[in-house]
């Protein structure tokens, strides 16, 4: 190959294509195609981008499944982090697995100095979607709605980077015997108790409103803040606010929070009336004097 | 209303003692003056979620794994542990965490639900709770159920009522999701056994580290009694753990399938809880405590509660809470003692306190000035671990890495550890520290915070 003027642009069919990226690596390494040479499009670059560069040969998944797969050999715990490194929103992802692969395929060494930067940065982007995906877990809040078909749960859900199909079968396992419905502006997820179901984004307006049952799940939020230990560092860190306009129950925050300092001085000063009574007797008695 | 019904219920078919008629009137009276109105279900929420969040467990994994896909029933659990959500109070919401009822004979002097104290009562019934758990855990906002109860005529009697609702949630309603019961002291060696066949976790709380404090401020509960329930859920999961590996050997000799799946016994183990200064205890017996429980009981967490200030407190205690940074000393200890190699004897103490201004690992490393500074690149696993600032992640990466190649200082820097902190600990090729690195770390250092003000302020601003 006489690299170096040669472009190359591989199209893949979303985000999070993690198999179309794994052939279209196994080509560019075959190939020796360098990083720099390839032009990535995941369809989310605004088209005027794509017009400015050199297009130059397109790569679409039939021209790269020319190449086998097991003709390239990478560390299997390498091919793992890719696939989860994929969904992650940084654009910059695939050049920088591109790079790392091709580093690979020159050196095996370098695959066990875990300190190496680039590998680093690379398990740092890993932990990023492996957290999105359990905070994906974590913050879906589906509400009840009745259709004519019977009850089906609806979600809305905000996620930074491409984890909706990493994270849906998690739901499907869970709630198998439901019908629910994952909605998000980077794709949603379906489950009508046979199958999983991926469709293209949808919005907010979607997604239904508060149900009357939602008070009770509110009512349980407040109850369980104990206004005697404040820690918000600690609540921001493992619900960053960016999710906090999905999640109903944070709308309790700054009230709760308000009458905190209250609440502990009442607690820090007041005892039972029986027992006050009783200390207020001993004092009289004590001091002997009469306080009215 | 409600609360005079139940307090009938509870106490028809019951052995009706002398010594308990004085409670007879305090309940009636209670009931007509809190009662006027049935409760619903959300007033009985509020109060009963109120009077379980001074129990700090919040756990959810470890359970045995399961899901739904039979689609017979709801839930799924076995991975790591999901905090559905923060109270400002920055402990995660995993679990529903309700007391059945907040009634109590008991007179525990730290609880707000002791029966001295005025605080409103409420009771569910068993249909409630799992109706509540069953909703939230739809809206996907728990893991699961953590159940506790004041206890209400005896002891088994209490445990019953507990046991029904897990019963009726795995048996009826075929959850799958993560049950934590809490074991009542004195409950019979039978219903542990049954708790245990529904519940992913037990816990019983020891409340006090030592026996003196328990006879002053929990006068009905007995050390030895939470020693026994402590030991009888041990052998059953003993137990249950020789029946699967049974089971499995038979499996193989057989291959075939054993006539009954033997259930495993609360797969996630059991803990505990100790209140933190509501008595004068030190750190020192505190530990001592966590560490025999651990050793003895298999416990797989000991949850440390600093004393918090309730409503409606009794004036046997202190007004002002336990310093929270006490209690998050105790468990960076703890956690040194679990999985960084530290024996107990080893925590540097003053007068049996934890500093509160450096955490455990940091004091043991500044009174131990001749292990220092460590060489990354030679030392061992073991003293790795003991550098300040690097975790257990960190270690396993620098092991792995000085296999290929020598560290220096800025892989160090490029570990996402406190960098200062470690340096001033490490020796490396191209780095020594200063004689008194140490202990210029323990300067104070002009705080960020302080010069460029943030957005969240705000909050910040109600914090105590």
């Amino acid at each position: 190959m006489n690299g170096q003027a040669t472009a190359h642009t591989v199209k893949l069919a979303r985000s999070d294509d993690v198999d179309g990226f794994s052939a279209a690596l196994r080509y560019l390494l075959h190939h020796d195609i360098s990083p720099a040479q390839v032009t990535w499009d995941d369809g989310t670059q605004a088209q005027g981008d794509l017009f400015d560069i050199e297009a130059g040969t397109v790569l679409d998944r039939s021209r790269v499944e020319t190449v086998a797969a097991g003709s390239i050999r990478l560390p299997r715990d390498f091919l793992t982090l890719a696939r989860t490194i994929v969904l992650h929103n940084s654009v910059d992802r695939f050049r920088q697995l591109h790079a790392m692969a091709a580093l690979l395929m020159r050196d095996r060494h370098a695959w066990a100095d875990r300190m190496h930067p680039a590998l680093l940065q690379l398990d740092r982007m890993a932990r990023e979607v492996g957290r999105e995906i359990h905070k994906m877990h974590a913050f879906v809040r589906f509400r009840p709605v009745v259709t004519e078909e019977g009850e089906t749960h609806i979600a809305w859900f905000e996620p930074e980077h491409h984890v909706v199909r990493a994270a849906a079968p998690f739901f499907a396992k869970r709630f198998a015997a439901m019908h629910w419905t994952i909605l998000t502006p980077l794709g949603c997820a379906y489950w009508d108790r046979h199958a999983l179901v991926f469709a293209p984004p949808a919005a907010r307006e979607d997604a239904p409103e508060a149900d009357a049952g939602e008070a009770l799940w509110l009512a349980y939020y407040r109850s369980i803040f104990n206004p005697a230990r404040v820690k918000v560092d600690m609540m921001r860190r493992e619900m960053p606010v960016r999710f906090w306009k999905n999640l109903p129950e944070t709308g309790a925050i700054t009230q709760l929070l308000h009458g905190a300092g209250e609440r502990t001085y009442r607690m820090q000063n007041e005892v039972d009336e029986p027992v006050r009574k009783r200390k207020i007797r001993e004092n009289i008695a004590s001091k002997n004097t009469t306080e009215r | 209303m409600d609360a005079l019904a139940s307090f009938i219920e509870s106490w028809s078919g019951g052995p009706l003692r002398l010594n308990l008629l004085l409670r007879v009137c305090q309940y009636f009276c209670h009931a007509v003056y809190n009662h006027s109105m049935a409760k619903t279900t959300l007033d009985k929420l509020i109060i009963l979620a109120d009077a379980a969040k001074y129990d700090a467990s919040c756990a959810s994994s470890g359970g045995a794994r399961r899901d739904s896909r039979d689609q017979k029933g709801i839930g799924s659990s076995g991975g790591m542990g999901i905090c559905h959500s923060y109270a400002p109070d920055g402990r995660c919401i995993s679990l529903l965490k309700l007391l059945l009822t907040n009634w109590c004979t008991f007179d525990c002097l730290y609880c707000v639900n002791r029966q001295s104290s005025n605080v409103e009562r409420a009771r569910f019934t068993v249909e409630e709770v799992v109706n509540l758990t069953l909703d939230f855990y739809k809206r996907n906002v728990i893991e699961g159920l953590f159940l506790s109860s004041g206890i209400i005529q005896t002891p088994d009697y209490t445990m019953e009522q507990l046991i029904e609702v897990a019963r009726q949630l795995r048996e009826e309603d075929h959850f799958r999701g993560y049950i934590h019961l809490k074991t009542i002291p004195n409950a019979s060696a039978d219903l542990i056994a049954r708790a245990g066949l529904h519940a992913d976790r037990l816990s019983i709380n020891v409340e006090l580290p030592t026996e003196e404090a328990l006879i002053r401020l929990a006068p009905e509960k007995d050390a030895a009694a939470i020693a026994l329930s402590m030991e009888r859920i041990r052998r059953q999961s003993d137990e249950s753990r020789e029946d699967q590996k049974a089971e499995r050997k038979i499996k193989v000799m057989a291959g075939g399938k054993p006539k009954r799946k033997v259930a495993q016994f609360a797969p996630a183990g059991q803990s505990t809880q100790m209140i933190i200064g509501a008595d004068d205890s030190s750190d020192r017996s505190i530990l001592t405590k966590s560490a025999a429980l651990y050793r003895n009981f298999r416990l797989r967490r000991v949850y440390y509660s600093a004393f918090s200030p309730i409503p409606h407190a009794s004036a046997a205690l202190p007004s002002v809470g336990a310093p929270l940074m006490r209690e998050h000393r105790l468990y960076q200890a703890d956690w040194l003692l679990r999985f960084y190699g530290f024996e107990e004897q080893e925590l540097v103490t003053d007068n049996g306190m934890l500093s509160l201004a450096v955490d455990p690992k940091m004091a043991w490393a500044l009174a131990h000035p001749e292990y220092f500074p460590v060489d990354i690149n030679r030392a061992a696993k073991e003293m790795l671990l003991r550098v300040p600032g690097l975790g257990v992640q960190s270690v396993t990466r620098l092991l792995a890495a000085r296999r290929v190649r020598r560290m220096r200082k800025a892989d160090v820097e490029r570990l996402g550890a406190p960098t200062q902190k470690v340096l001033a600990f490490v020796q490396l090729p191209d780095h020594r520290p200063a004689q008194d690195a140490a202990q210029r770390l323990l300067l104070p250092v002009p705080s960020a915070r302080n010069t460029s003000p943030q957005q969240g302020d705000l909050f910040q601003a109600s914090a105590p």
